[in-house]
């Protein structure tokens, strides 16, 4: 759907696909056209194998076998143009989405066909796709052709394979659906259906008209209410058509949208995990602001600190290259990023302001390191001008402090004493 | 969570430390905003190298390679990879479609706005904003703050948009974290240097005794 959206997003503003972004959608089939995808030359997806010619007018049935394309679903990351995202694969989403998106897409088509066969007829799926649905939808689709030619012209690429099985349920609902997609998601969902429409139709077929049936009547009043457009006429045809092409047009639209919003959730509670103070946050905005201060902030602390390491340049490299890399590098592999259990022991009874976080279990260790804590701990304070939101924000970077400090002091031969010597081994035991 | 950072702290310092060596060795920095620059430049391709491929550390080292302080030390650090790295991630094409978009969509809003007024003058003074627009303009508007923020956060969106930018937090505050450790470690190695003695231990831990006690 990110694919999707992004791609969608090129085309809101009413630019034909570009054929750069155009791997996006035939990316996750496996495909890389970056030449001929969408712009309806003789061959427009001459890299689809099974995929019949679709520059012939005449359709020619869709070969479902191309629709088994799940083996290349996710090469994309190989294929995709420098500069794009690298989508976490979510296979079952993809899926779900396909299953959903196929139906508009080829109702799209469909619409298209009919009513701006002139604007499409550079696109060949459109012309194969037009055989492929039944044409008694052609009616409803004049409402809707004109509109969605970009996003159909979009939807094309990838309906065609839809098409095959799927002709008059998928048709109907992708018709309704491309006609209530006008507005503002019409690019956008028709790419969305596009990505994963084809790659799954095939198997989904069944599922799709049981989908559409049920969702009819949601979709039926959500479309209307919606989109406010044209779609809600409902076509005559058979019982199928119109309830699928209802049902689909909302049930893509709606279904691919709650798998969205699901998947912008499941962001967001990381995010609110991750940034401090935002476990009491609901809503999207609220969150989002809270995101953007953190990023700010951390941003400003990092160019914060490296005006202090400036300051202290001259030595830096010498100190800190010899000092540090020889056992920092050794020993980091030991101190993960992990809270160490010691550490915070060490500083619930250092700090006694700070929440106790653990009862001192090592009152033994604590005596040798508390000189090198207290030298930790006063820059600690003095460093806050970065805000430190969470008292446990500090402790972390204590414990990767005492962890640097331990390895310093280790290797500095002067500083050997016989309780610095322990000292590397407790640091090291997280 | 789809990010490990286990390996992030080695990679981290290592690469921090060859890009503190290369800009220094290439350029004498001499002013503090100079050595400052060289500096973050180390420490943020140090935290892209940490973190591996995703889209906001190709973004980002595109980004900086781009400017044209950053180009020689970038090729003393990456070497041969530095031909390779710019010619494969720096898509310049994209980001044009970018520009392009944000004109079309500040043609949209403008005609948008011209609405808004044109209602507010026929209704009078109070536009009829529903609570509804008012939170999707709110999120719009710091979705695009957070684009802006995010290393090419603007070709993303939704989702992938936020997927992007917590992998980038949490780079972000390991970066942090591992800066702040080295800067405690230069401050107190040389603090230990011209303090302690180093000598018998007990003088030592006198030593830092008293400049701990001190410092409190």
């Amino acid at each position: 759907m990110d694919l999707c959206e992004s791609n969608g997003l090129e085309k809101r503003n009413g630019d034909r696909i570009d054929p750069q972004l155009i791997p996006q959608f035939g990316a996750p089939i496996g495909m890389v056209p970056v030449s001929g995808a969408g712009t309806g030359t003789a061959s427009p997806f001459p890299l689809w194998p099974g995929m019949p010619n679709l520059s012939n007018p005449i359709a020619e049935p869709f070969n479902p076998g191309m629709l088994n394309q799940s083996s290349n679903k996710f090469p994309y990351s190989g294929v995709l143009p420098p500069g794009l995202p690298n989508f976490p694969s979510e296979p079952g989403f993809i899926e779900r989405a396909a299953r959903l998106s196929c139906f508009s897409a080829n109702a799209g088509f469909n619409g298209l066909m009919n009513n701006s066969i002139s604007n499409q007829a550079q696109k060949g799926e459109l012309n194969s796709m037009n055989i492929g649905s039944g044409s008694s939808h052609g009616n409803q689709l004049k409402n809707q052709g004109s509109i969605e030619n970009n996003s159909e012209t979009n939807e094309g690429a990838e309906d065609k394979i839809s098409n095959g099985d799927n002709a008059n349920a998928n048709g109907d609902s992708s018709q309704n659906d491309s006609g209530s997609k006008k507005r503002k998601r019409t690019n956008q969902d028709g790419a969305m259906g596009q990505g994963q429409a084809s790659m799954k139709s095939q198997e989904e077929a069944g599922k799709q008209t049981s989908e559409s049936k049920k969702e009819v009547d949601n979709s039926g009043s959500k479309n209307t209410g919606k989109n406010g457009k044209d779609a809600a006429d409902v076509p005559k045809g058979d019982y199928i058509h119109v309830r699928a092409r209802r049902g689909q047009a909302t049930n893509s639209h709606s279904l691919a949208e709650r798998v969205r919003r699901e998947k912008i959730s499941e962001r967001m509670k990381y995010l609110q995990e991750l940034v401090p103070g935002c476990s009491k946050v609901t809503g999207k905005a609220v969150m989002l602001d809270e995101i953007i201060n953190y990023v700010q902030s951390l941003q400003r602390q990092v160019e914060f600190l490296s005006m202090k390491l400036a300051a202290v340049n001259p030595r830096l490299d010498l100190n800190i290259e010899t000092l540090l890399s020889k056992d920092i590098l050794q020993g980091r592999g030991a101190c993960s990023s992990t809270v160490g259990f010691t550490h915070e022991m060490f500083h619930s009874q250092l700090l006694p302001s700070q929440p106790g976080l653990l009862p001192p279990g090592l009152p033994g260790m604590l005596n040798p390191s508390d000189p090198f804590r207290r030298a930790i701990n006063t820059p600690l304070s003095a460093m806050n001008p970065f805000k430190d939101p969470n008292p446990q924000m500090s402790t972390t970077w204590q414990d990767e402090l005492h962890n640097v400090m331990s390895m310093n002091f280790a290797t500095n031969p002067p500083l050997s004493t016989q309780e610095i010597a322990t000292k590397p081994s407790d640091g090291f035991q997280l | 969570m789809h990010v490990t950072k286990e390996f992030k702290k080695k990679t981290f310092l290592k690469q921090f430390l060859l890009g503190l060596h290369v800009s220094n060795s290439i350029s004498n920095p001499i002013s503090i905003q100079q050595r400052k620059n060289s500096i973050k430049l180390s420490a943020d391709l140090a935290m892209a190298f940490a973190r591996g491929r995703t889209h906001w550390t190709h973004a980002l080292i595109t980004k900086l390679g781009q400017k044209e302080e950053n180009k020689s030390t970038l090729k003393g650090i990456l070497g041969r990879r530095y031909e390779i790295l710019m010619a494969r991630y720096s898509c310049p094409l994209l980001y044009q479609k970018v520009q392009r978009r944000k004109k079309s969509v500040r043609s949209y809003r403008f005609s948008y706005n011209a609405q808004k007024r044109r209602s507010s003058a026929l209704k009078g003074s109070c536009v009829r904003v529903s609570p509804s627009v008012v939170a999707r303009n709110l999120e719009n508007r710091r979705t695009k703050v957070l684009k802006r923020l995010v290393p090419g956060g603007e070709l993303l969106n939704g989702s992938a948009l936020l997927s992007e930018a917590l992998d980038y937090v949490i780079s972000l505050k390991a970066q942090v974290d591992m800066m702040k450790s080295l800067w405690r470690a230069t401050q107190v190695s040389s603090s230990s240097n011209v303090e302690l003695v180093p000598s018998a231990p007990l003088q030592k831990k006198d030593a830092s005794c008293t400049i701990a006690n001190s410092e409190e």
